[in-house]
């Protein structure tokens, strides 16, 4: 047991192209419990925050009877 | 919800109906467009003139100057407000701003029909002139096997890295493709949003799957529709339904205010390679080749319907949906009035009342002259 925060493992983050603020940053393991330790990390998924345009007119360009 | 008592709490205050909450006076009925939900509610005309007082009134003084009768009726048309959170309580509905009506678009020409029959045309000189006017979307129709599968992949990839975003295509159906022929094209060209494969043995919708994940996937996968109905030509258009109707938004609804919902910046190369505003109306521009399709389209003679506005047209003027419909100037009524209504619309503003439009006294007869004058047309060309 520490109270030293661990250094941050950010070689990992970095090889699998993910931003820095996705990985938990608080790592010390006396005050880590299980329920803080689910609250803290940030286990979000590679595009999370991508946005996908998706393209459409925005109104029928004709009408055909079918 | 108790309407008396909210009457009776909010006298002093005024009923402000939400400003993308617009109302549009019709003749028998009326609605309300919700801009941003996407819908349309409707109610009888006799209620609208109560949407006027309420913007000049306090609620207290309106339901003093209301008769009995009067004073129920506006009661129900508040409950129905509240009820579908069109409107609220406001002390100073001067707070909250009208939503500015303008529109605009950043290009030249926003969409295009090309349609094929007996000929092809030069689609990439096409593709290259819609590209230069900023042209987003287009659609090809295929009257005959001559544009199918192939065809569709070639000209979504002479599409790629142009102004044009999508690519919608109504084809006939090939017996000797198989589904996984069309499947492919649609899935290697994300520019094909839509393909409708028309003259099938059955009517049925193939779904392709573009590999995304979760709910992306459900957004960016495609449709391809076969259906047993024949497309002949371009006069097999025009119509307009319940389900044709636009869930209004506030682009679209100031569009269709100021503007023909169908013609505004459009351009179309019909099956004869004529350049028109749309291929079943009347009048050419020239042909494709011969003309510069930038020249064609600055010309104030082929701006003209872009400005048919709803408001203008006979029947439609007294429509409740004239700011969700995006009408036809090809095919009237009225061959020969301008301002007719669209031949191929069944409802009647006056009763409020959706038809099958062929039903009507006249209809069927003025397909056939319509059938005639396009033959001629095809003939001259």
């Amino acid at each position: 047991m520490s109270n030293k925060l661990k250094p941050l493992a950010l070689d990992r983050a970095m090889q699998e192209g993910l931003p820095l603020c996705y990985r938990q940053i608080m790592v010390s393991d006396e005050i880590m419990d299980e329920p803080t330790m689910k609250s803290l990390t940030m286990d979000f998924p590679k595009y999370r925050h991508s946005s996908a345009f998706i393209r459409r007119p925005r109104k029928p360009i004709s009408k055909p009877e079918l | 919800m108790d309407i008396e008592a909210v009457s009776q709490d909010s006298r002093e205050k005024y009923v402000f109906l939400f400003s993308d909450c617009v109302p549009v006076k019709g003749h028998a009925a009326s609605a309300i467009y919700d801009l941003t939900r996407g819908r349309i509610s409707t109610f009888p005309s006799e209620y609208y003139p109560f949407l006027e007082s309420i913007r000049e009134q306090r609620l207290g003084e309106l339901l003093d100057g209301l008769s009995e009768d009067d004073r129920a009726g506006f009661l129900e048309l508040l409950e129905f407000l509240f009820d579908n959170e069109y409107a609220c309580m406001r002390a100073d509905p001067g707070a909250f701003p009208a939503i500015p009506s303008g529109w605009d678009a950043p290009c030249v020409i926003e969409n295009a029909i090309i349609d094929v029959d007996a000929q092809h045309h030069d689609y990439a000189k096409i593709v290259a002139e819609l590209d230069a006017l900023g042209c987003q979307h287009l659609q090809v129709r295929s009257y005959s096997l001559l544009f199918g599968a192939s065809e569709l992949g070639a000209l979504a990839r002479v599409c790629h890295g142009t102004s044009i975003q999508t690519l919608q295509a109504i084809l006939v159906h090939d017996p000797a493709r198989s589904d996984d022929d069309y499947a492919a094209v649609v899935r290697g060209n994300p520019t094909v949003i839509s393909l409708t494969l028309h003259s099938s043995d059955e009517d049925r919708k193939l779904e392709v799957d573009r590999g995304a994940r979760g709910s992306s996937a459900a957004l960016t996968k495609a449709e391809i529709s076969f259906t047993t109905k024949k497309l002949e030509s371009c006069l097999d258009c025009g119509s307009i339904t319940v389900g044709a109707l636009l869930a209004p938004t506030t682009p679209t609804f100031n569009e269709l205010h100021h503007l023909n919902g169908c013609l505004n910046r459009k351009v179309s190369v019909d099956a004869s390679g004529q350049l028109r505003n749309c291929p079943a109306m009347a009048k050419s521009f020239g042909r494709h080749g011969e003309v510069a399709l930038a020249e064609v389209v600055a010309q104030a003679a082929f701006q003209k319907p872009w400005r048919a506005r709803k408001d203008e047209i006979k029947v439609c003027q007294d429509c409740p949906y004239r700011y969700a419909c995006t009408d036809c100037r090809a095919l009237l009524e009225d061959p020969d009035a301008e301002d007719s209504k669209p031949l191929k619309c069944g409802y009647d503003p006056y009763t409020d009342s959706w038809t099958n439009w062929r039903e009507r006294p006249n209809a069927m007869a003025t397909v056939e002259e319509y059938r005639k004058r396009h033959r001629l047309a095809v003939l001259a060309s």
